[in-house]
């Protein structure tokens, strides 16, 4: 993780380098927000181990270049040309930790299967626990029901908050992303997948950040 | 990884799929990349597209190419692994609830047809009332404790509060009555239930005229100890004004229910509560 991560800044020096996105400190906020939310997305859907921490290298490779140029016409596309060219830095090492992977890999057994889907709702309840009651009451709406049935629920959902679906979505996303945290802290980073290879570093951006 | 060179553009939502099923050429990965930066209606696709990719995974709702890709590309990466798994458990959570109707549309939000039938179903409720005290009647016979007790309401910033004792169901002379205030998102309800031996509980909320509303499948005490009242905690925004029946069922040993306690309570206004903001 990068000594530069908006988690490490004092929130003087964070302000500051929001207002690079815009001067209104709001809009500013939301950019960012909007931002580290595609990102981290981009880096998990191209295959990233740690995405929130890559979406963290990335904008602050932005805000560097914003505090030694201000003349970035595009930053969309500014932040689309870093973090596809961090994707490809990163290949390398990815390839590594798939061999790690692979060989960490065991086949779980079913009484494994059924006490660790037990841990998980257990701690999927105290994560819950732990939102907004308005965040958790959002959540748990969202994906009430079964099958098909859930989709007319979700557009009566957003209608009801007065909000596009797309809007809901991002809202649900960011929900997410907090109970993932909560869930890597409550069941340890190798049970939530079984699998998966701990970074060396600890993602100290995951339980920092702010929904 | 299977790539596909297409002449034909395909659609947003079938090139987002693609696009996580790891189907597309280089040139098009790159331009989705690209996208996703500058097109926020897009990237809202390609999350809707993974949203469902997970869940008809989950729900054996894929063919069986695409069930492959998904666990050949998708499901290689810890990442969208740690992903796929909060769906899972959030689907499972949700799951349980799966028989309830959907969440009763908040008023404020309603078009004039919309309010048309809400007054409809508040006149068929209130048309019901007579059909309720003999459905009460029903949930009475298997209760163990009879009618006796009080209800005291509070309000702690989003969150009201009602306590109900055992058995207010039948024959209570009054009835427990609230209102919940602008703001209102949780109605919490502190239950005394009969003692029983019990390995659980389950609660099921429905309205008078026997509607379920909502449920918990593993309701707690408010504290461990096993004389302390059980705490339910109800979405405001599935409740309107209307007549509710609340029942208390034990598990037993050998994993039976049984109802041991039925609670009955008004709703007799709302306001408009539950927007988010």
């Amino acid at each position: 993780m990068s000594v530069n991560s908006p988690s490490l800044l004092t929130e003087a020096a964070f302000d500051r380098r929001l207002a690079r996105l815009d001067p209104d400190r709001d809009r500013a906020g939301e950019k960012y927000e909007l931002l580290h939310t595609k990102l981290s997305k981009f880096f998990e859907w191209r295959g990233s181990p740690w995405p929130e921490e890559q979406a963290d290298q990335c904008l602050d490779r932005l805000i560097r270049r914003l505090e030694r140029d201000d003349r970035v016409d595009n930053v969309e596309a500014f932040v689309a040309g870093v973090a596809r060219l961090m994707v490809l830095e990163g290949w390398r090492e990815r390839e590594r930790e798939r061999g790690l992977l692979a060989l960490a890999t065991s086949p779980v057994q079913p009484a494994e299967e059924s006490n660790a889907r037990e841990a998980s709702d257990r701690c999927l309840e105290t994560c819950l626990s732990g939102l907004a009651p308005d965040e958790s009451e959002l959540i748990i709406e969202y994906y009430r029901g079964e099958g098909p049935d859930r989709i007319p629920r979700r557009r009566e959902l957003a209608t009801r908050l007065g909000v596009p679906m797309g809007v809901l979505r991002l809202r649900v996303h960011r929900i997410r992303s907090r109970i993932e945290g909560c869930l890597r802290r409550c069941l340890g980073p190798a049970r939530l997948v079984q699998s998966e290879v701990a970074p060396a570093e600890a993602p100290s951006a995951y339980s920092s950040r702010k929904g | 990884m299977e790539e596909r060179d297409r002449a034909v553009p395909l659609s947003d939502s079938l090139l987002a799929r693609c696009y996580l099923l790891g189907e597309l050429s280089q040139s098009d990965l790159a331009r989705v990349d690209e996208r996703l930066f500058s097109d926020d209606r897009f990237f809202s696709d390609v999350l809707q597209a993974e949203e469902e990719l997970m869940e008809d995974y989950l729900e054996s709702r894929l063919p069986d190419e695409e069930r492959a890709h998904f666990e050949r590309h998708f499901l290689a990466s810890p990442s969208r692994r740690r992903s796929f798994e909060v769906t899972r458990a959030l689907l499972r959570r949700g799951g349980r609830y799966a028989a309830l109707p959907a969440a009763a549309p908040d008023a404020a939000a309603l078009t004039t047809p919309g309010r048309a039938r809400l007054r409809i179903r508040r006149w068929a409720i209130a048309a019901s009332l007579a059909a309720a005290a003999a459905l009460i009647v029903v949930l009475g016979k298997g209760l163990r404790e009879r009618p006796s007790g009080s209800v005291q309401g509070d309000s702690l910033g989003d969150t009201v509060t009602l306590a109900l004792s055992a058995g207010l169901v039948r024959g209570a002379q009054v009835v427990p009555e609230l209102v919940l205030p602008a703001g209102t998102r949780v109605l919490r309800l502190r239950l005394d239930p009969p003692a029983v031996e019990s390995t659980g509980y389950q609660a099921v909320l429905r309205t008078a005229d026997g509607e379920p509303v909502w449920d918990d499948r593993d309701p707690r005490r408010e504290q461990a100890d096993g004389a302390a009242p059980i705490v339910l905690r109800v979405p405001a925004v599935l409740l309107e004004a209307a007549d509710y029946v609340l029942t208390l069922q034990a598990s037993g040993a050998g994993g039976a229910r049984e109802d041991i306690a039925g609670y009955f309570f008004r709703v007799s206004a709302v306001s408009d509560r539950g927007r988010k903001r």
